[in-house]
């Protein structure tokens, strides 16, 4: 017998919590009704603000993260699923480059796998509340008293335990699909619907103004008396949400779409069957929203650390090299204003891009590279490279219409990596353009919500939960 | 001699054998029943593994876990209540 690292977690085995897996197939309805259950109560838990915090003003250093990790600042999902994400991430990491074995085919070696995911998880969120609240997020500790530090981390650990509870149940099989890109995407269109219809009002100068942007339209068309000026107000005024990001954010969502349905269909058959052919679609967006994902990540990465060194020691010539921090228009938020962080920062506005060009050259050269070059990367890392597909063919016992047993490679080899690479490529300039056009969200939001919504939809055609399919000619994918 | 009618061995329980073992075997191979088997997780399907199966672990029910959250949820609420009302009788 050897020791594996993965026996390590057997001891913790009984007191992981898990929901116990549907003994038969959920039928669509309750699957959307579960997802709909769970959607609501995770919305309603970010909505919640945090017993006992003092303050939450202040510049928000991670503001570059919440938008991929769901999260919002000061309630319960503080933390939203970030736990779950970086365990996964983590033990990926593990199983790719081999430093655990396990073996995907034996049911105890996934059993221990997702045990020690889990387990990894509920540490992180326990050891991320506490230095949350240790290093002075919600007020200074010594002002808050021991009680109610306990109490805000007792709080933060248990929002976290039920996230990846949640997560758990829609993945078994209750729900439709993965939890994280849910809750990510509901919190982006939340915030887009927030931004277009929001009812507060802000008074800066010229009288009471409304924060949303359609809503504003109809009040300055009634309220003022030059229809004309009223119009050009809610068009373009630069303070709020205006119409003219309205419009961007729409035709954004609708040229992604339409992009979502590009694809090569590659006519296969089978050699155990005799029949007709079947069509194996490889999509422009080979690999969805990772490569921008990635990216993002990446780029929210150096601008924490940036901003952390930048506090920390603003006169070094190696921290000021890495990027200046300043605060712009009044708010207390931080923004890079010079060193490499401000060159991959996206730019605010048209009028921001137009004045430093170099900036803008470099930053659209640097997102297009990133997303293609993760694109390449990570259909090696997720098995969808041509060597897997077309083993997964020979397994099967499929071929390409017309062509040789051995051909299905390189007939791959031409298509896949163009596609990711070509893929990557567009889905980072969308998101260039989107944050230009100034849509009300930044661009990788805005991309990473509609695929997750497309998926969703192509996954209730496949399940048959609607009636017809309405991009015609659907066929099953992967 | 011995008081069994059939002698030990044979054709008959070899096949057995042989369809206990492949039984054995298809249940340590079983997938979960899930959107992830299916081949299906959201958008980024081939993002990220998950728990999927099921494990030995503290099973829980669904319901138990929305109730969990409910509770929750209702908890923290009537914590900001307590200090509400506290703050204004007893300050």
């Amino acid at each position: 017998m050897s020791f594996r690292v993965l026996d390590l977690v057997k001891p913790f085995e009984p007191l992981v919590p898990e929901v116990i897996a549907p003994e038969r197939k959920v039928s669509f309805n309750q699957r959307v009704m579960w997802t709909g259950v769970t959607l609501l109560i995770f919305l309603v838990m970010s909505e919640i603000p945090l017993y006992g915090i003092n303050s939450s003003d202040g510049s928000d250093p991670l503001i570059w993260l919440r938008m991929m990790l769901a999260s919002n600042r000061g309630t319960l999902m503080e933390l939203g699923v970030t736990p779950i994400v970086t365990a996964s991430m983590v033990f990926q990491l593990l199983q790719g480059t081999k430093m655990i074995h396990v073996d995907m085919n034996n049911k105890q070696d996934r059993e221990q796998f997702q045990n020690a995911q889990k387990l990894l998880a509920i540490m992180l969120a326990c050891g991320q509340a506490t230095v949350y609240v240790l290093t002075g997020m919600y007020g200074p500790p010594k002002m808050l008293g021991l009680g109610i530090i306990l109490l805000l981390i007792l709080q933060l650990v248990f929002a976290g335990i039920i996230v990846i509870l949640l997560d758990e149940l829609l993945q078994k099989g209750y729900g439709l699909g993965s939890g994280i890109s849910l809750f990510t995407a509901t919190n982006v269109c939340e915030k887009i619907m927030w931004k277009a219809f929001a009812p507060t009002t802000s008074s800066a100068g010229k009288g009471a103004e409304f924060d949303g942007a359609v809503i504003a339209l109809f009040h300055l068309l009634g309220s003022r008396s030059d229809k004309r000026r009223a119009i050009l107000e809610a068009f373009y005024r630069q303070n709020l949400p205006n119409m003219l990001q309205v419009l961007a954010t729409v035709f954004m969502f609708l040229t992604v779409v339409y992009l979502q349905g590009f694809r090569v269909e590659i006519p296969i058959k089978s050699t155990r069957q005799r029949g007709p052919y079947a069509l194996y679609p490889i999509r422009l967006f080979y690999t969805s929203n990772m490569p921008i994902m990635l990216q993002s990540a990446l780029s929210s990465n150096i601008f924490i650390a940036s901003q952390i060194l930048f506090m920390r020691w603003p006169n070094n010539l190696f921290v000021k090299l890495l990027g200046q921090w300043g605060q712009k228009g009044g708010s207390s938020q931080l923004y890079a204003v010079s060193g490499l962080a401000y060159y991959i920062q996206p730019p605010l506005s048209v009028t921001e891009a137009m004045l430093d060009p170099i900036k803008t050259l470099i930053y659209i050269v640097y997102v297009l590279g990133t997303c293609a070059v993760f694109s390449t990367t990570w259909i090696e890392i997720s098995g969808t490279a041509p060597r897997n597909i077309a083993k997964q063919f020979k397994d099967q016992g499929l071929v390409i219409a017309g062509h040789r047993d051995t051909s299905a490679y390189r007939e791959l080899k031409k298509i896949i990596p163009t596609a990711a690479a070509f893929g990557g490529a567009a889905i980072g300039a969308l998101s260039v353009a989107s944050d230009l056009l100034g849509c009300l969200e930044s661009g990788t939001s805005i991309l990473m919500s509609v695929t997750t919504i497309y998926g969703y939809y192509e996954l209730a055609v496949k399940e048959g939960g609607l009636s017809k399919s309405i991009v015609s000619g659907y066929s099953d994918g992967i | 001699m011995s008081s069994s009618a059939v002698a030990p061995g044979g054709l008959r329980s070899a096949a057995k054998r042989k369809n206990a073992a492949s039984k054995k075997n298809k249940e340590a191979k079983e997938q979960p029943l899930s959107t992830r088997a299916a081949g299906a997780g959201g958008s980024s399907a081939t993002m990220l593994k998950l728990f999927t199966d099921e494990a030995q672990g503290l099973r829980v029910d669904p319901l138990v876990v929305l109730f969990l959250a409910v509770g929750f949820i209702f908890s923290v609420i009537i914590l900001h209540v307590f200090a509400k009302v506290s703050g204004k009788f007893f300050s």
